[in-house]
């Protein structure tokens, strides 16, 4: 298989361009690894493979062995590990708050406090997820830092 | 580990309030009950004592995993209960417990230091919440522009 690198001069002409006589699976990773490097991360509902923006995405939650990102409207499997997903989307503003929850800073409507050390923050589509009293500190630090 | 780290930094500032809650009810019951007993150098120390008992119970509403909003309150009140019986015990020891009157004074000065406590917790919690709310409206602006 051939690979051509072509200069362009702005970030906004960047693109990757796949010449293929069959969508092969092969392919098909190729797509969703440039996809996922971009603004996406692959998602899935009933089985059907979608593309989520990442700035879509208010909250993702790990239920058991299964991790599901959830946008205003709709709810996407990932298959992914929360940890995975905590690294890659920490520059999107996604923090771990629980043991089972990473937020979106950006999607926060109003944070207010709960009982002891924790507090509850307020989605945009009004959801709360909890920020436990472990995650509290960090939570508060990342908010902290990005001014 | 973390998590340990701020329930014992939690459990110093409850120590300071419990502390400053005791001397101030000291004050008021004595001034009340017994305005002319001599006091000792060695008095200044009761405070440090009884919050110091008074901190033990915390351990109840220690946990390594999440509680419940209704797990985290029962174990609240089996902490008042803990400190109530910590402290009604350490004034008998003392002989501040001279009548039935006295131990029912000290019992609801501990229901108010306590609610105190928590609402100072609560007060500091809020102010973290707005001041965070408040940065991420800004951060929210700031990415708009």
């Amino acid at each position: 298989m051939k690979v051509k690198i072509k200069h362009v001069w702005s970030h906004q002409e960047e693109q990757i361009v796949i010449e293929c006589v069959d969508m092969t699976p092969e392919f098909e990773d190729i797509k969703n690894y440039c996809l996922t490097r971009g603004h996406h991360i692959t998602g899935y509902i009933h089985e059907s493979q979608q593309q989520v923006c990442i700035k879509d995405i208010l909250y993702i939650e790990a239920i058991g062995d299964k991790v599901f990102a959830y946008t205003q409207k709709e709810v996407f499997e990932v298959k992914k590990r929360l940890y995975e997903l905590e690294e890659e989307l920490i520059p999107y503003k996604f923090v771990r708050c629980s043991k089972a929850f990473l937020i979106c800073l950006l999607k926060i409507h109003s944070i207010r406090p709960a009982l002891n050390g924790r507090y509850l923050a307020c989605m945009e589509n009004k959801e709360e997820v909890m920020i436990s009293r472990k995650y509290a500190h960090s939570v508060k630090k990342m908010i902290m830092e990005e001014l | 580990m973390m998590e340990w780290k701020e329930f014992l930094k939690k459990s110093l500032i409850d120590f300071l309030i419990i502390q400053a809650g005791i001397t101030l009810a000291i004050g008021i019951i004595g001034c009340i009950k017994q305005p002319t007993t001599d006091f000792h150098y060695a008095g200044f120390f009761v405070p440090f004592l009884y919050a110091f008992f008074c901190l033990l119970p915390s351990v109840v509403t220690y946990s390594s995993y999440e509680l419940s909003i209704k797990q985290m309150i029962v174990r609240k009140v089996i902490q008042l209960l803990l400190i109530e019986g910590i402290v009604l015990l350490i004034s008998y020891i003392v002989g501040a417990l001279s009548d039935f009157l006295m131990g029912m004074i000290i019992a609801f000065v501990v229901v108010i230091i306590y609610i105190l406590a928590n609402f100072i917790d609560y007060y500091i919690a809020r102010s973290n919440a707005y001041l965070m709310t408040k940065k991420v409206k800004s951060m929210k602006k700031g990415g708009r522009e």
